[in-house]
């Protein structure tokens, strides 16, 4: 009775050492990749860390403002809240001021949104980790992430601008690597910003009715200003941020999927290289072509699969600890990301297996006489 | 005459395709580095661009505000009238600075300055460099990015202003920078008699260091700083931001090249297991085989490196007709920060096959 020779598996372990190595290649490429996609989810998440939590339906602004972050030229007078509040299915219209700021804490320069929201209406912290929001000038309240990693708690002063001002509280959930969330007095910020009296955004809650209408309600009754719903505006910011990262994120996606390639095809090319009078020997007794292609994808595809397992394995430990230990750093994995990751591994193996492939096809069976 | 014989090319060039392979996953490895090396330095010799060539030695900010990038500063005109009036100074030109999103379907993030005789483009590429009311200077690869040319329409807060000139030098992945006349931009932001910055330039005899001081102390609403730290600050804005995840990528890279370069020497050793074990039979000492795996380990980074960095600079070139605002700089530092990284990924790839040769037994040679 005659049994099969686990001939794929066989070459595969017999040097634990290459294949260890090998393994450690394709994973730290998947990894690298899963990485790269769950901090570009990360970053689109955080952008819009105000709009999801502030609490707003609708986003009224000067002129063509399409952004909440980095809105730049957004003025508009405070007493164009009581005609927004004429507007029906109007419930509340709270005016907000936001700029990018720089906060200067010991020796870093940590670049913040800097949002200055009327006291116990829309647009103020939404979550306190401590103390309590600002309620008049002179006080600020810090996102908990930041103020953590430079020792500030409730209590403490920060100079911003040349101002002093009180830490009264550190927030919850406004953290983020571009620029975390610092809330203010929307006067203290109009002081800060030399815009007082003026007002960046009107954030709007609906009373009643689908907020669609109502953004339309508002955008005939005032042609001259930006009106968007909350997720227009966050799509906007989502855009506007995150696409900042996709051409470096796809050079680095695609050099690691070389790479990876590139240690697939190092490994398996190693195997066939060592082993030509063996495999001359399979050709010489009859072995098809496809036989030994199918022997040589074998061994690519189960390297990328176990590396692809532990790359997954790896970069879920990864992005936990590096968020565990800078916690304004977001990973956020979404299933794509995984198929993403099967396809990458899947493109590995096949490119890796293409230049050993190519070797055993031009192989000579008589090479295994001549020596 | 006995002549030397150069064991480890030999050995590392015999198995030409392996030595591609390998050259090839160093070289990837080594890319992954140097690429995000060079995107970042395009970042941060961007977010100075402004300041180095805005042409004045000194820039005055709002009190305690250091920087442009991510910031706001707000001056009223009184304090450029004062300025102006010091005799220490010979020309102050204020400007105003708003940084806006250009553009609607295809957005690009923009410092928007405007300015009246100084601080305007300083490279034109096409059209004219000084923009009239309701005219704008925007950077050619941000017009690329925005499918515009000279003469189309760009909306800025809700007015339509008409690209009158395209510059160049100041656009990177995060930012860029558009120009429109004084008149222009206080329309814009709704205000009048106010400035962002100020642009000095001091009289004759005047250090800017010193200068910079002086005018701090004398006046009490105005940081002022040498273009120099101001862009010194601009950048620690920049790589304070980034440290963390730019060293992530640059570890990532870094051990993602050791395990190639190691995988590459390990196969290339184990697979001359019987010539090494051959020349420990005719007395050649471990040290001196250490050196082998080691030069070939060397050479194995070296041509990755070379490989890395023609394919850098063909990146170079591509990327930014792929994506006109992504930009990447190769500088003399970052090449020499590569040679490095790649010497000791060498050394430390080069530990595992020596340890495998160290246990060869020589009289293995005699066995088979």
């Amino acid at each position: 009775m005659s049994r099969k020779v686990p001939l794929a598996r066989r070459q595969l372990t017999y040097e634990p050492v290459k294949l260890v190595l090998a393994l450690l290649g394709v994973m730290l490429s998947v990894a690298l990749v899963g990485l790269l996609f769950g901090l570009r989810e990360g970053i689109r998440k955080q952008v819009t860390t105000y709009e999801d939590n502030a609490g707003a339906d609708v986003y009224v602004a000067a002129g063509d403002t399409t952004n909440f972050i980095g809105s730049g030229i957004t003025s508009m007078p405070l007493s164009l809240g009581r005609e927004l509040k004429q507007v029906r299915g109007v419930d509340k219209a709270a005016p907000v001021t936001n700029s990018l700021v720089i906060l200067k804490l010991h020796d870093k320069r940590i670049a913040t949104l800097l949002v200055g929201s009327s006291p116990g209406k829309t647009g103020g912290p939404w979550q306190m980790a401590e103390g309590r929001p600002p309620k008049k000038m002179g006080e600020i309240a810090l996102d908990n992430v930041m103020a953590e990693a430079h020792s500030l708690k409730a209590g403490d002063h920060v100079k911003l601008k040349g101002t002093h001002l009180d830490v009264v509280g550190l927030t919850d959930r406004t953290a983020s690597w571009m620029t975390p969330l610092i809330f203010t007095t929307q006067r203290q910020a109009g002081r800060l910003l030399r815009s007082e009296g003026k007002a960046s955004f009107f954030l709007i809650t609906a009373r009643e009715g689908p907020v669609s209408k109502l953004k339309k309600r508002i955008a005939k009754r005032f042609p001259k200003l930006s009106v968007q719903l909350k997720d227009e505006i966050a799509a906007n910011d989502r855009t506007l941020m995150a696409k900042t990262f996709n051409a470096p994120l796809l050079i680095m996606v695609l050099i690691a999927l070389g790479v990876g390639a590139l240690v697939i095809g190092i490994t398996i090319y190693g195997f066939v290289s060592e082993r030509r009078r063996e495999f001359g020997s399979l050709k010489a007794i009859g072995e098809r072509n496809s036989k030994l292609y199918t022997l040589v994808s074998k061994q690519a595809f189960a390297i990328a699969f176990v590396g692809l397992v532990a790359g997954v394995v790896l970069q879920r430990a990864t992005s936990t600890a590096i968020h565990d230990l800078w916690p304004k750093f977001l990973f956020v994995s979404l299933g794509s990301h995984y198929i993403l990751m099967v396809l990458a591994a899947f493109v590995m193996a096949l490119a890796g297996a293409l230049v050993p492939v190519r070797v055993l096809a031009r192989l000579d069976p008589l090479e295994v006489f001549r020596r | 005459m006995m002549g030397v014989v150069p064991l480890a090319s030999r050995n590392l060039l015999r198995q030409k395709l392996r030595f591609v392979l390998s050259m090839a996953g160093v070289g990837l490895a080594l890319l992954l580095i140097l690429s995000l090396d060079s995107i970042y330095t395009a970042v941060l010799r961007q977010v100075t661009a402004y300041p180095d060539n805005a042409g004045s030695p000194l820039i005055a900010s709002q009190r305690a505000v250091e920087t442009m990038h991510m910031s706001n500063s707000a001056l009223p005109m009184s304090v450029v009238d004062d300025l102006r009036g010091d005799k220490r100074v010979a020309r102050a030109e204020p400007i105003l600075y708003q940084t806006v999103a250009l553009g609607r379907k295809q957005q690009v993030y923009s410092y928007l300055i405007g300015f009246r005789k100084k601080g305007g483009p300083w490279r034109m590429v096409k059209g004219s460099s000084r923009p009239k009311d309701s005219e704008i200077v925007i950077d050619k690869r941000t017009a690329e990015r925005l499918g515009v040319g000279v003469g189309a329409k760009v909306r800025i807060a809700g007015r339509r202003l008409k690209v009158v000139g395209l510059a160049s030098g100041t656009t990177s992945v995060i930012s860029s920078v558009a120009f429109v006349s004084y008149k222009t931009m206080e329309r814009l932001l709704g205000t009048v008699g106010s400035a962002s910055y100020v642009l000095i330039w001091p009289a004759k005899g005047q250090s800017a260091d010193e200068l910079a001081s002086k005018l701090e102390r004398d006046h009490a609403k105005v940081t002022v700083q040498t273009k120099e730290e101001f862009s010194k600050h601009e950048r620690q804005v920049v790589s304070d931001m980034s440290t963390g995840l730019i060293r992530g990528m640059l570890i990532i890279g870094f051990i993602v090249g050791v395990v190639v370069a190691g995988l590459s020497i390990y196969t290339a050793t184990t697979s001359r297991l019987r010539e090494y074990a051959m020349l420990k039979a005719i007395g050649m000492r471990n040290m001196k085989l250490y050196g082998m795996i080691s030069r070939q380990a060397l050479m194995t980074v070296a041509a990755g490196l070379l490989l890395a960095m023609v394919l850098l600079f063909g990146l170079s070139q591509l990327v930014p007709r792929l994506d006109p605002i992504v930009s990447m700089v190769i500088t003399p530092e970052s090449l020499l920060r590569a040679v490095a990284i790649t010497a000791i990924m060498g050394l430390i790839s080069a530990l595992l096959p020596a340890r495998r040769v160290a246990r060869v037994d020589p009289a293995s040679v005699y066995r088979s």
